[in-house]
């Protein structure tokens, strides 16, 4: 049985999240002028009171300075912050998992001296990994042996005891506001010379760019993501990291099937932020003679919102738990499936319809811009499509029960 | 049954795909991206779109329109919706009003209305009904409370009526030269026996544009308040009968309306999915080779051919009904929302099925303006009216 009985300490920890969330984040970001800002700025002053609450170093070992939270303690905030804003609740759950696999486990010691003291005391400075893309390959690879990520984009050259980088990285997240950069780059034998480099961000040679919305196209995803170039970029040979920080880097199921599933969290915490606009709304509005609450219409949406967050949850702390309590999980469970990728596909789907049933119980107001439904619906939708797809998920789903054993070691959530 | 279309109906389906792709496509985009509601209209449009008939198309001949018939009404809206389905509804909503002119208004009004609607490029027409409170309560009248409806009161002075109230999300209501507005003429009474249809010309004392509604999709479309503070209007511009405004509500007209421009929404999102499917490649293969992708189109042309059918089945039949409404305009109101927000979902995965971080700009305004079908058709309201309508035994 895996245990979900939630310690003293993770309840706190919890609740202080959530207060922060309804003092602090809600009111700013629900703002009726914030909302119906076109085009949406990202709004970088809750990262930084978010940041200010320590939540950087939430997965950090409590050593090296963090709260040293687990993996459902980590989920449990980030659904509290993605009730807040999912793009700010991205950002900060990117900072804080690289945190942990950066300083306290890829990391020499040297390294950390070097960029510890600095990512603790700067509020403003957060992490980031410029790794392959998911192949684009629509079939995605079902079936077929083949890799399951692109190349690296970036190529280093051995030239004494640096490298030379060049080449660009796309979609990185957290880049915009990153101090330093784990960045895969293409060492010249193939996909086994695959190394990682830790960059600095203001490295001679090092350019970071953003994407803007044209005519023709916009960014997809929620937080910030932005486009490393490199021109004859200098790294010198000890930056590097050893294999071990390559794979949690690039999202590999190392040892096992398990990828964390805290953006499926954040993207929870969207709906149940949803859900409960909603539950508020219908016991106050009264049309047809009564709060429409009391209406059996209402009444089953309702019910079908609940249903989709407390499974959807429920997937995701199972997940979460098999990271943190990884023999439980081989006792219960169909060995090998890949818990993340059935988090994912549910948390996408559900939290959509959430949005679209929250949205209708608002009646005209669920798709006004000055109001919270529309921004919780376009987030969902965002959500629903942004990297990795729910196409590639069943795709590894259908090859874990298959066993199939095609494709080499690659970027598996494709995140 | 015959399935094809007339010389005449193909000659409107043609104009309006040519006014929608030179005109309306070019602009789509950029009109929905203005931040300010009120700035994302465009009256050299809608001149534009006037003098090739789309304003006036359904007036009858005799009263200066070109009389077209439903089915080719349909025809226009799904051309136009295709380029833009907020700029289609704006050209249809003076259709569904010229239908109530029409059929319920006297000779006087419409002698002194309908000149210069017809000759006016920038006349457009609309309907104040919803209000604050009056949401559900107005197109489901619930039987536990009389006094639920239209709250926007009517009092008779001499030759005058005095209205004071407020109306909210008013289609056309920014940009509009003459609303129908529906008041509560007896407030002791169900609306369904109390209420008053009134012709309320824009410039009538009393009368003020409110808020203009920021929406989430359909941002040309101008929604907005309307506050009548001692508004006064000639007995003259009451429509049929006092206290008989009930029996105005339009035919199926809405209904067809709808599912017509949600057909044009439709037949877009097909198109950039097969144009993606079919032009981008990964390695040997067209993404359009893929399994998972044939499947997405498949649905998708599936939803779509099944509610053309069903558009043109409605129009047609209520060309013969001579505009009489039966349940199927509302079960087709009803199917076309479910199917132009599948229909739209499916095209936003067809581009990001490989993962994606940047999006068509076009796949997102589609399926924001299929958003709003949920709150004008479609809804549990709509699904349990249509029903509560049939013959039970």
């Amino acid at each position: 049985m895996f245990n979900l009985q939630l310690t003293q300490e993770q309840i706190e920890f919890r609740d202080t999240v959530r207060d922060f969330v309804r003092d602090v984040v809600k009111p700013a970001i629900l703002n009726p002028a914030r909302l119906q800002e076109l085009p949406l700025r990202f709004p970088t002053d809750i990262l930084e009171e978010t940041a200010r609450l320590g939540l950087r170093s939430l997965r950090l070992s409590e050593s090296a300075g963090g709260a040293g939270a687990d993996e459902l303690t980590s989920c449990m905030v980030l659904e509290e912050l993605g009730a807040g804003d999912a793009g700010v609740a991205l950002m900060i759950g990117e900072t804080a998992r690289l945190g942990r696999i950066l300083f306290d486990e890829a990391m020499t010691p040297a390294q950390c001296e070097m960029f510890l003291p600095m990512f603790l005391d700067d509020f403003s400075f957060h992490l980031s990994v410029a790794k392959p893309l998911p192949t684009s390959d629509l079939g995605l690879g079902y079936y077929r042996p083949g890799p399951l990520s692109e190349p690296a984009t970036v190529n280093a050259v051995r030239d004494g005891e640096t490298w030379l980088l060049n080449g660009c990285a796309e979609f990185v997240l957290n880049a915009p506001l990153a101090g330093l950069f784990a960045v895969f780059a293409d060492g010249g034998a193939g996909r086994n010379g695959e190394v990682v480099f830790l960059v600095p961000r203001d490295a001679d040679g090092l350019e970071v760019a953003g994407y803007e919305a044209s005519q023709f196209e916009m960014p997809w995803y929620l937080g910030l993501r932005g486009k490393l170039i490199f021109r004859n970029c200098r790294v010198r040979d000890d930056m590097r990291l050893g294999e071990h920080g390559n794979a949690l880097l690039r999202d590999d199921a190392v040892g096992g099937v398990h990828i964390a599933p805290w953006q499926q969290a954040i993207n929870l915490g969207l709906g149940r932020a949803a859900c409960e606009a909603a539950l508020e709304y219908t016991k106050i509005r009264v049309q047809g003679a009564r709060p429409i609450i009391g209406h059996q219409a209402i009444g089953i949406k309702l019910a079908d919102m609940a249903i989709r967050i407390e499974v959807a949850r429920t997937m995701v702390w199972r997940a979460a738990c098999a990271l943190d309590r990884p023999g439980i999980h081989e006792a219960t469970g169909h060995q090998g499936l890949p818990l993340w990728a059935i988090s994912k596909v549910y948390t996408s789907e559900a939290v959509h319809e959430v949005t679209e049933l929250a949205a209708e119980c608002f009646g005209a107001m669920g798709v006004m811009r000055d109001m919270p439904l529309q921004k919780y619906f376009n987030e969902a939708t965002v959500l629903l499509g942004s990297g990795c797809s729910n196409s590639a998920a069943r795709f590894r789903i259908a090859e874990a029960l298959a066993g199939y054993e095609g494709h080499d070691r690659a970027n598996q959530a494709g995140m | 049954m015959n399935f094809s279309l007339t010389d005449q109906q193909k000659a409107w389906q043609l104009r309006a795909r040519e006014f929608a792709q030179q005109i309306l496509a070019p602009i789509s985009i950029s009109k929905d991206r203005i931040a300010d509601p009120r700035d994302t209209f465009d009256w050299e449009v809608i001149r534009k779109g006037g003098e090739l008939g789309f304003r006036t198309a359904a007036l009858p001949r005799e009263w200066g329109g070109h009389g077209v018939d439903l089915v080719t009404q349909a025809l226009i809206i799904t051309e136009l919706a295709k380029a833009d389905s907020a700029i289609s509804k704006t050209f249809s909503q003076c259709w569904k009003w010229s239908h109530l002119l029409a059929s319920h208004c006297s000779d006087d009004q419409k002698g002194r209305f309908l000149p210069d609607f017809v000759s006016d490029q920038t006349y457009l027409l609309g309907h104040a009904g919803t209000e604050p409170n009056a949401g559900s309560d107005h197109r489901m009248p619930p039987e536990e409370d009389p006094k639920a409806g239209w709250h926007l009161r009517a009092e008779r002075q001499g030759d005058e009526w005095i209205l004071n109230g407020e109306k909210c999300f008013i289609a056309n209501g920014a940009v509009a030269k003459l609303f129908f507005v529906s008041t509560r003429t007896n407030p002791n009474v169900r609306m369904q026996e109390g209420g008053t249809e009134f012709l309320v010309p824009i410039n009538t004392p009393g009368l003020r544009v409110g808020k203009v509604f920021n929406k989430n999709g359909w941002r040309f479309y101008q929604n907005a308040e309307l506050i009548f503070e001692n508004a006064r209007v000639p007995h003259a511009n009451v429509v049929g009968e006092v206290n008989e405004g009930y029996k105005t509500r339009g035919g199926g007209f809405g209904d067809l309306e709808l599912s017509a421009n949600a057909l044009g929404i439709c037949e877009a999102a097909l198109e950039m999915a097969m144009e993606h499917a079919r032009t981008r490649w990964h390695g040997s293969r067209y993404f359009k080779e893929n399994q998972k992708v044939q499947l997405m189109v498949s649905e998708m042309h599936m939803f779509t051919e099944a509610l053309r059918s069903f558009v043109m089945r409605v129009a047609s039949e209520s060309d013969v009904l001579a505009g009489k409404h039966t349940p199927n305009n509302v079960l087709l109101a009803n199917f076309a929302t479910d199917v132009v927000q599948r229909v739209t979902a499916l095209n936003i995965e067809v581009h990001a099925a490989a993962g994606a971080y940047m999006m068509p700009a076009r796949a997102d305004k589609l399926a924001r303006d299929a958003s709003i079908w949920t709150h004008l058709a479609g809804d549990s309201v709509q699904r349990m009216k249509v029903v509560r309508r049939m013959k039970w035994d």
